[in-house]
């Protein structure tokens, strides 16, 4: 046998079974027609009346599912804690974290998004923390604190705890596809689109639903038109 | 260096695709893996037997009596093989000289729920009698001793009854009543024979009867802590994917996609499951049988602790026969021979839509096994309408006489009725006028189910 010669022949075959591997790979990872297809949809929706005042987001990874506990606490804890805080003076944001430590509730997915000053009223701020999981923040879910004359007075939330994340990964679908399911749903409406992200969100459901203490939120295109109004579209691939 | 390349290129098409074919609905094609077929579920309600006497034996637990198909001895086998013998022909004949026939010694078995004949031969791949298609559903088939050459079938449907005639005796049904002790048993008046002028009905009720059926605790199907593992038999591979809502009652709900398939898991230990996704397979009545028990059997109830799971049988069913086809079963549950009873209705709700199931519904308790302690005299079934008249007259708004209550009964059987945590040995009473029937102490006649 011509030993040479064979492992020649293997050699070449091993490198061209690689060189189709990495073909492939890149293949799948390229965007290159789905530029396409987003360039189609960008001229359609130019033809429905739809402005589009924010880049279209290129990426849009494949991302896990979560499953959280609604965040309950006891009014009167709150309370209660607030009377022992210190008074704040400017550092709100820094009270509020604290505050929120106490509680247990401040954790990394807990995420300082602003502070809202206000005069002559109720409160004289008002510092809020989004809730973001696995890099993405989940829709409608927040918590602020409010201060007055430096002291907490009161919180109000609605948050998704004690986060779970599912085991496998789901695709999602590009942000073009979603822009066209969403005019594809009002069709003839005139929109100005000025962002859209992914986030994760409960959706909606016409079930009628007792007291829910958990719930499972998707990868979802959030989709915000000028009025200020956010539209969701689910960015599951089922 | 290939290696590696060909672990990310599995790797990547593995983590990331699915699709709505991943769904496992826990069918399977092992049929070992099986413990409830359409043979176990499609037997009478009841079965009559006539003693000649104008009295009757009614045989409530039937599975004794009715037999296998697998048994070539049983009452099962032998209508089948009646209805496959040479020189068969069939004649409609008239209600008196039904009742007629059966005023002989005679054994009937009834069936409560729609069940069509045409159906049952395709699904048994046997040719039937000529004329045989006039039999549309099977609602009582029988002998009478009067003519064991003749098989006397009633079809409700159509308000008709049949003979069908073969040149020769029924074997099984000769050997039965020569060799049948018609004197062992409790025996059933009609009701018009126990109360005289005023009631015409037909209704059998038992003089007199002694039972060994006690209370029984009962334990409900569901154990939260293996939620998960009983939603996952209903959704599959998809499980990781699907909503789950849970409610602070300790209703928890599981929703694929955006509600195309729900599950709900309830506090009562109740399961209820909807889909959107219907098939197109044309499947006939028992075709469509057999998918809703490959589907009742693929998700049963996960519990700890001892106890024993009812059987079922069938107990009501709707077909639509428009498109594809459309089949709503629903079963009963029997424990020991004997039904159980639900104050909502039946317990086990299975919709077959195009060869899927579209919808099921099912409470399937776990139960004490039966404690041995002897029989005692029940209060009898005429005693327990006399003590409760005006109770179901209250009940259908009325001011009625006994007797004008009595003409209005539908049914009076007797079972479990599922009270909470316990079963209760119950008359159950069927009213005409009343959607729901109304329960009543099988020894003290003391009513139930009035919250």
């Amino acid at each position: 046998m011509d030993w040479t010669k064979a492992k020649t022949i293997l050699i070449i075959a091993l490198i061209a079974t690689n060189v189709f591997l990495i073909y492939s790979l890149l293949d799948r990872h390229s965007d290159r027609g789905e530029m396409t297809n987003e360039e189609v949809i960008l001229q359609l929706m130019e033809q429905r009346n739809i402005e589009l005042e924010v880049d279209i987001p290129r990426l849009h990874p494949s991302l896990r599912i979560i499953q959280g506990e609604y965040l309950s606490v006891d009014r009167e804890e709150i309370a209660a804690l607030a009377q022992g805080m210190p008074t704040a003076t400017s550092d709100y944001e820094g009270v509020a974290e604290d505050f929120l430590e106490y509680l247990g509730i401040l954790d990394d997915e807990t995420v300082y998004e602003e502070t809202e000053l206000f005069e002559d009223g109720d409160i004289d701020a008002s510092v809020r923390f989004k809730n973001e999981v696995e890099g993405l923040q989940i829709a409608e879910n927040y918590i602020e604190v409010y201060f007055k004359d430096g002291r907490i007075t009161d919180m109000n939330y609605h948050w998704l705890d004690d986060v779970e994340v599912s085991p496998r990964k789901i695709e999602t679908m590009s942000a073009a596809v979603a822009l066209m399911s969403l005019v594809n749903q009002q069709p003839g409406a005139k929109m100005t689109i000025t962002g859209i992200e992914l986030v994760y969100w409960v959706p909606d459901t016409d079930m009628e639903l007792g007291e829910t203490v958990s719930d499972t939120a998707f990868p979802t295109w959030e989709i915000t038109l000028s009025s200020g109004e956010k539209k969701y579209v689910g960015a599951v691939q089922i | 260096m290939t290696i590696l390349l060909l672990y990310v290129f599995w790797a990547d098409l593995e983590l990331t695709r699915f699709s709505l074919s991943d769904i496992d609905l826990g069918f399977s094609d092992d049929d070992e893996e099986r413990t409830v077929f359409v043979e176990d579920v499609a037997v009478p309600s009841y079965v009559i037997i006539g003693t000649g006497q104008g009295d009757y034996i009614v045989k409530s637990d039937v599975k004794p009596l009715y037999g296998s198909i697998e048994d070539p001895g049983s009452f099962v086998s032998s209508l089948l093989a009646f209805e496959q013998s040479d020189e068969l022909f069939v004649e409609e004949i008239s209600e008196e000289q039904y009742k007629e026939a059966y005023t002989y010694r005679s054994v009937r078995a009834v069936f409560d729920y729609l069940l069509p004949l045409g159906d049952y031969f395709k699904y048994k791949n046997v040719v039937g009698a000529a004329g045989v298609e006039e039999i549309k559903n099977l609602s009582e088939i029988g002998f009478s001793a009067a003519a064991t050459d003749s098989l006397l079938v009633k079809d409700a449907s159509q308000n008709k009854y049949f003979r069908v005639v073969s040149g020769a005796k029924s074997e099984w049904a000769e050997s039965f009543f020569s060799g049948t002790d018609f004197d062992s048993e409790a025996v059933y008046y009609p009701i018009s024979a126990l109360l005289g002028e005023g009631v015409d009905l037909d209704l059998l009720l038992p003089m007199s009867m002694e039972s060994d059926m006690t209370e029984r605790d009962i334990y409900a199907g569901r154990d939260t802590e293996a939620d998960a593992m009983q939603a996952k038999s209903f959704f599959g591979n998809t499980f990781d994917f699907v909503r789950k809502i849970e409610e602070s009652g300790g209703k928890v709900i599981y929703m694929y996609g955006y509600g195309e398939t729900v599950l709900i898991l309830n506090e009562d230990g109740s399961v209820e499951y909807k889909s959107e996704a219907a098939g197109t397979q044309s499947v006939n009545y028992f075709e469509a049988l057999d998918i809703a028990l490959q589907f009742f059997d693929s998700h049963q109830p996960i519990v700890t602790g001892g106890g024993i799971e009812p059987g079922v049988k069938l107990e009501k069913v709707k077909t639509d026969n428009a498109g594809h086809g459309k089949y709503r079963f629903e079963l009963g549950l029997e424990t020991d021979g004997e039904d159980i009873f639900f104050k909502e209705g039946n317990p086990v709700i299975i919709e077959v839509s195009g060869g899927v199931v579209t919808y099921y519904y099912a409470e399937r308790p776990i139960i004490e096994p039966k404690q041995d302690a002897g029989t005692n005299e029940v209060f009898s079934a005429l005693n327990t309408i006399a003590a409760n008249y005006q109770n179901i007259a209250a009940a259908l708004g009325e001011d009625l006489s006994m007797e004008a209550v009595a003409q209005r009964l539908t049914s009076v059987k007797y079972g479990y009725y599922a009270d909470g945590d316990r079963l209760v040995p119950v008359w159950q009473i069927g009213v005409k006028g009343l959607a729901k029937p109304l329960y009543f102490d099988l020894y003290t006649s003391e009513q139930y189910g009035l919250d």
